[in-house]
């Protein structure tokens, strides 16, 4: 069920390629169609976010739903991304997923500090964003689930 | 003696001879407790007293009329000449020899430190010298010892200070080395995980295409033949394929879960409580009832005596002990587990003994490291829960060993600090 406004855009944020593809096609299978940017890196995420260097603005700030992994190379990792998006007052309200590769506490606590509003751990799997988008409240929002799909489910 | 006793022996003196000043002038040189000559101005030795004779080692027949060069070390005899008749050109009471260490010689040759007062008097015979001597070779002795003690001291103060730098800097190596160690592990813990998340989806995903492809071979119009001999491709060698695939992935993703888990226990800040630690052993064993009961393990639990450390941390090596314990358990008889402590040297020292079937020979020095396993066959585990555990123990300030117990079986002991550990410990 898309809403009668502009769908909701993906911004995937994450260094590994492969890990952007299984994002994409678990976002799908689990019934995700919204829009799925994706960047490698955390400098190009903030200019997507900013509308900078270029870059189109994204859809305003509360059409974005960001997933943001934490350990990327380069200038920006995940929690720099995720520290400044909370910081800017325009931003400050975009829902983040925080994607890692390790349940460490002291990394979950920290990111939960910085602001994230969920933390799901890699691998992911299409339950396991199903389950993240839905603790946002804003499953009906963003997913539509295709025929096939909730044959499946049925 | 005191003031009556000398005042009555001067009395005394006076009456044997009074009226004779010389009298009572030999008579007090003599009751001295100093040596004590009295030389002329030529340098002859007129009078001595018995500390002289004792010091000197000379009859007093043997000294009077005599020069008192004869008393001096032969080396300083003829410089000595010189100081005399310059000291009887215009005498003054003084102390000899100021600045310098006087030395007198003895009849059997031996020399001694001495400190020598001068006075100038004058008796009937002329103007005369009178010294008195004291013998300083016990404080001189005394002196050097206490420079030797000296010395000594402030050698051993220099080592020591040498090695406390040592120390510090060792252990500040030590804490950088860990530092290093940890963040290393954190990092390719982390960045081993990435193309495993992969290995992981990717695999995912051939199996959805498996499972679509399957479908699709079933719809197509073929041979029966031909639809089974896709079949057991679709269905059995791409399928037996990704199991392999997934085992070695899941086995190496535990792995980098253990390794996690190591680099944790590096990290985390333990506290330093009083511990109750049979209490903690008993509540440990309470937690782990069904496995004890499940295994039909006998365990008693003895007196443990109190130690300091973090409870969470002592509880985390009890259950490792006793799980291990109960996963090398011989086949042939139930597991008796005793659990007991001691206190060695003041340090709290712990006890886990099984039954089971020891530890072989070839695993004794590697027993502690990690991803060893020596029994793979008997249970499963990624090798790492003793290496875990011994670092558990070593940042708790203790150390962690383990023995082949007499009749089979092993025992792992453990120490913890029995007193408080010094807030500031001595430098």
């Amino acid at each position: 069920m898309l809403t009668e406004s502009e769908p909701m855009t993906i911004l995937v944020v994450d260094d590994d390629e492969g890990h952007c593809e299984l994002i994409r096609r678990n976002l799908r299978r689990g019934g995700v169609s919204n829009p799925v940017v994706i960047v490698h890196r955390g400098d190009d995420a903030l200019d997507y976010v900013y509308g900078r260097n270029g870059l189109q603005p994204a859809a305003r700030p509360e059409r974005l739903l960001v997933l943001l992994d934490i350990n990327m190379p380069g200038r920006m990792n995940g929690l720099d991304v995720l520290r400044e998006i909370k910081s800017a007052p325009a931003t400050r309200k975009i829902p983040v997923i925080m994607l890692t590769t390790t349940d460490d506490p002291r990394e979950i606590s920290r990111c939960y500090d910085l602001g994230c509003s969920v933390y799901v751990t890699k691998p992911i799997e299409a339950q396991g964003f199903i389950e993240a988008i839905k603790r946002l409240g804003l499953f009906v929002s963003i997913v539509s689930l295709a025929p096939h799909q909730a044959d499946l489910a049925a | 003696m005191d003031l009556d006793d000398r005042n009555h022996a001067r009395y005394a003196l006076a009456q044997t001879d009074p009226g004779n000043e010389e009298s009572l002038f030999r008579n007090v040189v003599e009751s001295a407790p100093y040596a004590m000559l009295l030389v002329r101005q030529d340098g002859t030795i007129a009078l001595v007293n018995a500390e002289a004779e004792r010091l000197f080692g000379y009859r007093r027949e043997e000294l009077i009329g005599e020069k008192l060069e004869m008393l001096v070390p032969a080396s300083l005899r003829h410089g000595h000449v010189a100081l005399r008749d310059g000291f009887m050109a215009g005498p003054l009471s003084r102390p000899m020899g100021a600045g310098r260490d006087l030395f007198g010689q003895r009849k059997d040759g031996s020399q001694i430190p001495m400190e020598v007062g001068l006075r100038p008097v004058v008796t009937a015979e002329g103007p005369s010298v009178l010294a008195a001597i004291t013998d300083i070779s016990v404080r001189k002795r005394a002196d050097a010892e206490l420079r030797q003690v000296n010395a000594t001291l402030a050698a051993t103060n220099h080592a020591l200070r040498r090695a406390n730098a040592e120390i510090t800097q060792k252990n500040a190596e030590i804490s950088r080395k860990n530092e290093e160690v940890e963040s290393f592990v954190y990092i390719v813990s982390h960045d081993l995980r990435a193309p495993l998340v992969n290995l992981q989806g990717f695999s995912k995903e051939l199996e959805l295409c498996c499972a679509e492809l399957e479908t699709a071979v079933a719809r197509l119009p073929l041979a029966a033949a031909q639809t089974q001999e896709l079949m057991a491709i679709v269905r059995d060698d791409i399928p037996g394929t990704l199991h392999f695939i997934a085992a070695s992935v899941g086995k190496f993703d535990r792995l980098i879960n253990a390794l996690l888990m190591l680099s944790r226990t590096g990290q985390q800040a333990y506290r330093a409580d009083p511990l109750d630690v049979r209490a903690i052993a008993g509540t440990t064993l309470d937690m782990m009832r069904r496995a004890t009961e499940t295994a039909g393990a006998h365990i008693v639990l003895g007196a443990l005596p109190v130690a300091w450390g973090d409870a969470t941390a002592v509880g985390q090596v009890f259950a490792n002990l006793i799980e291990n314990a109960l996963k090398y358990a011989h086949p042939e008889r139930p597991p008796e587990i005793e659990i007991d402590g001691t206190v060695v040297g003041g340090l709290a020292q712990y006890s886990v003994r099984d039954n089971g079937i020891g530890i072989p020979r070839h695993a004794q020095t590697r027993l502690f490291q990690v991803f060893q396993r020596f029994h793979p066959e008997r249970a499963s585990g990624d090798g790492i829960g003793l290496a875990a555990i011994k670092r558990i123990v070593e940042r708790l300030g203790g150390t962690i060993w383990a023995t082949d117990a007499p009749n089979s079986g092993s025992i792992f002991r453990f120490t913890l600090p029995h007193h408080r550990p010094e807030e500031h410990p001595p430098c």
